[in-house]
């Protein structure tokens, strides 16, 4: 029994032996378990919810608060698509909006010349370009700014360009982004898009490009006041000088594609940098504008608050920016009511056509409309309508000297056709002064409520070609002022017209109906003056009406010396009076011709040492004649620090 | 008693016993145990492409063998692929864990684990790498959908039927893919993971070197040294390495994929351009950028 046990025994050892061997050779039978397969439910996947809409709600109100005249933009501002910029205006429907709410006229610049664009511009948008910018536009810019002009410089490095070359299928693609071009126009303004892309993996807002800016992150500006969040979504960072300031900077977790560092990163700031005294606003993402993101967090109030701070772009154009400063309807006004002829049309319908080409409107009309902008053209004889506004700056229309001092050279009495010396018609500006035979002067007044050109020249020829230099308006040249004297709004410039004659009266009736009336040379010069008509004599405290035929001067004899004497002459509307008086020998004593037609000349505090003869003549500076009243009465002796006389230059017609 | 010790002693019976008790018992047991006990067997499966319908099929079923077949103790991922769709990249994610409660599962990563295939390795029990493997980019890429629109003859009955939905919409669900990733490799990886959340998130390639300081992978190691390891994990002495594909799939009618993944870049250019060049989709994906720009 026990064999039989111990065969069993081996037999089963033997049979298991060899599955034995094998498990030990081919296994650890100690051998440490794996750890339990963890458990995955997906329950560490966080939410990534749409953050709530902001209150977009726009304060402005769309109409008449911000418009003058419907139609007539507080504003323009140049958007710019002519350097490949990566957008479309749909894209930007939110902004129109805004702008438009604001009374503002967004001009899209698709082809042209930046340069000319901005002459008509009080704002400047430029998003994402891939072409670069001339050192004119760019100075263009500059001068937009310093004008008073906001510029929006917007960048972004999701918008680039990308070019195959289609004849070499292996060259490289070229990729254009808008890097270079915005720093074309920022630079000038101590920014500097970089190159680079933000970036957030700890906070963001759905994704690790998408730039959340706390309170914490705004500048002192008016642009971000009392906003709480915004969300940039991919932008670049600005690097700043010393003359620009963060408008809004990123946290301490928000880092820089380009150095891989974070920190001190800027995505938007203003130049210059003092207080709210910013111009220029560049922003490193374009898509806060756009919809759906304009409604995140508190963006749409800060794309309102873009708007506002594009509203707020001085209007002041200057006269190169003839004529984009218009922005209502243009009443071109002739002073003086003239009779327009041929000639003057054709300087109107060429001129209307030149505001065409520009997308203005030119109407010829007997007074401005109160809502249009206008032109006033006309001769300086016939200023009266625009002497408030050559008054406001600083431009007066004189003849000097008022009276002239004792003549160093004897002339002959009268009767023996005297030659006096008649005082020189100046334009008294802050430039200087010039005579008006010779000069056009163009004056841009902007009062706030419209903007208002005054041309003025001495003849019809010279306002011919005076208002010829506007016709350029409409070419890429822009008006020609390279030859005039100018400085801000005012410019003075050459008639082109040889020995111009200060006319009397505009007739534009053309070469067939030359005025009767011809005008004088230039300073009253008399060389065939004719004999002058007595009128008798006039005595102290008289005062004597007469009518001066054309081409006529009238002598009055006064007797009642020796006395200190007023001579007052105060003729009709249309007749400029000169007044002189001469001598018993002849002698040139003093003569007057301080005002223009209508206008009294008065000759204050003369000196008659005896009782002689002496003349006083009335003349017209026309020839052209009319009614006046001459009177004398005893004046008070001139004090030794006073001057002789007190005329009053006033402009008139 | 004297014919006991008679049959005892004859040499007959004491041949046939022992032929009974020791040769035959031996016999049977060493034939059993070919079977019983077979040569333990180390499946090795290579993923050497991008993860897409295919691909995640061949490495799926590769895996059920895995865990079907008695003798196959362990598996080891060969893995050089720079990862793909986003949905199958996550299906293997979910059949190496399922692999893992039958048999360990070792990923050797050869010269790329990239975005999906990194997603998968994390699911096993050990990543190992060579020094200068890449490994990483844990993180999502897709293209957004354009604009919505409405067409005269195009009728939906709702907004997005046409589209799928909105691009901020889209935005959030390919950033809760990416927190999707990142809860996959903090579970795979668990303690072992050092590297914070948002730095992984930063979805960089990292050198098997980088890898391993950061907790992305448990070693260095060659191919063989992952054999091994998942012999070790299987509790394994001795093993075959064995091929799983020709196991799974007959290489007659469904011949062994001849392609190996090799680095496509794509220069920048066309990378910007690309969001043509991405099926619409989430892909957990790595772009290989050019070396020129």
């Amino acid at each position: 029994m026990h064999k039989a046990a111990l065969y069993l025994a081996i037999f089963v050892v033997l049979l298991l032996a060899p599955s034995a061997v094998r498990l030990f050779q081919y296994y650890r039978p100690l051998a440490e378990a794996p750890a339990t397969p963890p458990a995955y439910t997906g329950a560490g996947i966080g939410a990534v919810p749409t953050p709530e809409a902001g209150n977009g709600a726009d304060t402005v109100q769309t109409g008449a608060a911000t418009r003058r005249v419907a139609g007539a933009p507080r504003g323009v501002v140049v958007l710019d698509q002519a350097h490949g910029n990566q957008f479309t205006r749909e894209e930007l429907a939110t902004l129109d909006g805004l702008l438009a709410a604001r009374g503002l006229q967004v001009r899209p610049l698709a082809e042209g010349a930046l340069t000319e664009a901005l002459r008509a511009a009080t704002g400047l948008v430029v998003i994402a370009p891939v072409d670069g910018y001339s050192p004119a536009e760019a100075q263009a810019v500059s001068d937009l700014v310093a004008r008073g002009g906001r510029v929006l410089l917007v960048g972004d490095p999701t918008r680039y360009n990308i070019e195959f070359d289609e004849t070499d299928i292996f060259a490289a693609p070229i990729i254009a982004t808008a890097q270079a071009p915005l720093n074309d126009l920022a630079n000038a303004f101590d920014i500097t898009f970089r190159g680079d892309y933000l970036y957030n993996t700890v906070e963001n807002e759905g994704n690790f490009r998408n730039i959340l800016i706390g309170a914490d992150g705004f500048g002192d500006s008016a642009l971000t006041e009392g906003l709480d969040r915004l969300a940039l979504y991919s932008s670049h960072s600005l690097q700043l000088g010393p003359s620009a300031a963060a408008l809004l900077s990123a946290d301490d977790n928000t880092w820089s594609s380009a150095t891989d560092r974070p920190g001190g990163l800027v995505l938007a700031a203003l130049s210059p940098a003092e207080g709210d005294a910013g111009q220029l606003l560049a922003i490193g993402d374009v898509h806060f504008l756009t919809e759906p993101y304009s409604t995140v967090y508190d963006n749409g109030a800060f794309v309102a608050r873009v708007a506002d701070f594009l509203a707020g772009g001085g209007s002041t154009g200057t006269l190169a920016g003839f004529p984009y400063f218009f922005h209502s309807p243009v009443d071109l006004v002739y002073s003086d009511d003239p009779d327009l002829g041929p000639d003057a049309f054709d300087d109107i319908i060429a001129l209307q056509a030149a505001f065409r080409g520009v997308g203005l409107s030119l109407a010829l009309a007997n007074e401005a409309a109160a809502d249009h902008d206008v032109i006033y053209a006309g001769l300086y004889n016939t200023a009266e309508d625009v002497a408030e506004l050559l008054d406001a700056a600083g431009v007066s229309l004189a003849i000097r000297p008022a009276i002239a001092r004792p003549a160093t050279t004897a002339t002959t009495h009268p009767d023996a056709t005297p030659t006096p010396s008649h005082g020189t018609r100046l334009i008294e500006s802050p430039l200087g002064d010039v005579e008006m035979a010779g000069t056009a002067l163009l004056l841009l007044a902007d009062d706030g409520t419209r903007r208002q050109l005054v041309v003025l020249a001495a003849s019809n020829d010279g306002l011919e070609n005076a208002l010829t230099r506007l016709r350029g308006a409409a070419s890429a040249e822009g008006v020609n002022l390279t030859d005039c004297l100018i400085q801000d709004n005012l410019a003075l410039c050459p008639t082109g017209v040889a020995n111009e004659p200060v006319e009397y009266a505009l007739v534009t009736s053309g070469p067939a109906d030359e005025p009767t009336t011809e005008s004088e040379q230039p300073n009253g010069s008399q060389a065939d003056s004719p004999e002058p008509t007595d009128k008798g004599a006039i005595e102290l405290g008289q005062t004597k009406t007469a009518e001066l035929a054309a081409g006529e001067i009238h002598a009055w004899t006064f007797r009642d010396g020796p006395a200190t004497i007023d001579i007052t002459v105060d003729p009709d509307a249309d007749m400029d009076a000169v007044l002189e008086l001469y001598a018993p020998d002849g002698t040139l004593m003093a003569n007057l011709d301080s005002a223009f037609a209508g206008g009294v000349e008065e000759m204050r505090a003369v000196e008659i040492p005896d009782d002689r003869p002496y003349f006083i003549i009335v003349r017209d500076f026309f020839n052209n004649g009319g009614h006046y009243q001459l009177s004398v009465a005893a004046g008070e002796p001139a004090q030794p620090d006073q001057p002789e006389s007190t005329p009053t230059p006033e402009p008139g017609g | 008693m004297e014919e006991d010790d008679a049959s005892i002693g004859s040499p007959l019976r004491v041949v046939l016993t022992f032929l009974l008790i020791v040769v035959l018992p031996l016999a049977i047991g060493l034939f059993a145990a070919a079977r019983l006990t077979p040569r333990p067997q180390i499946g090795i499966i290579r993923l050497s492409y991008d993860i897409n319908s295919q691909t995640a099929y061949e490495i799926g079923e590769q895996l059920r063998t895995a865990r079907q077949n008695p003798a196959i103790k362990g598996v080891v991922l060969v893995i050089n692929s720079p990862g793909g769709s986003a949905a199958f990249s996550e299906e293997l994610f979910l059949d190496v864990l399922d692999t893992r409660r039958e048999l360990p599962v070792v990923a050797s990563i050869d010269l790329l684990a990239a975005s999906g295939a990194y997603y998968m390795a994390a699911a096993a029990n050990e990543i190992y790498a060579k020094p200068t493997s890449s490994v990483g980019s844990v993180g999502v890429i897709a293209s957004l959908p354009g604009d919505i629109f409405i067409d005269e003859d195009l009728l939906t009955t709702g907004p997005y039927k046409a589209f799928g939905g909105t691009r901020d919409g889209y935005v959030r669900q390919i950033e809760r893919a990416k927190l999707a990733f990142l809860d996959a490799v903090q579970v795979g990886r668990g303690d072992r993971l050092t590297m914070d959340l948002a730095t992984l998130s930063r979805a960089e390639i990292y050198t098997g070197v980088q890898a391993a300081e950061f907790g992305l992978i448990d070693g260095l190691a060659s191919g063989e040294e992952a054999l091994r390891r998942a012999a070790a994990l299987a509790g394994v002495r001795q093993y075959d390495a064995v091929e799983l594909y020709p196991l799974t799939f007959d290489t007659d009618t469904i011949p062994l994929p001849e392609v190996r993944y090799q680095p496509q870049p794509i220069d920048e250019a066309r990378l910007r351009q690309a969001p043509a060049a991405l099926a619409p989709g989430l892909y957990y994906r790595y772009v290989e950028p050019s070396a020129a720009r």
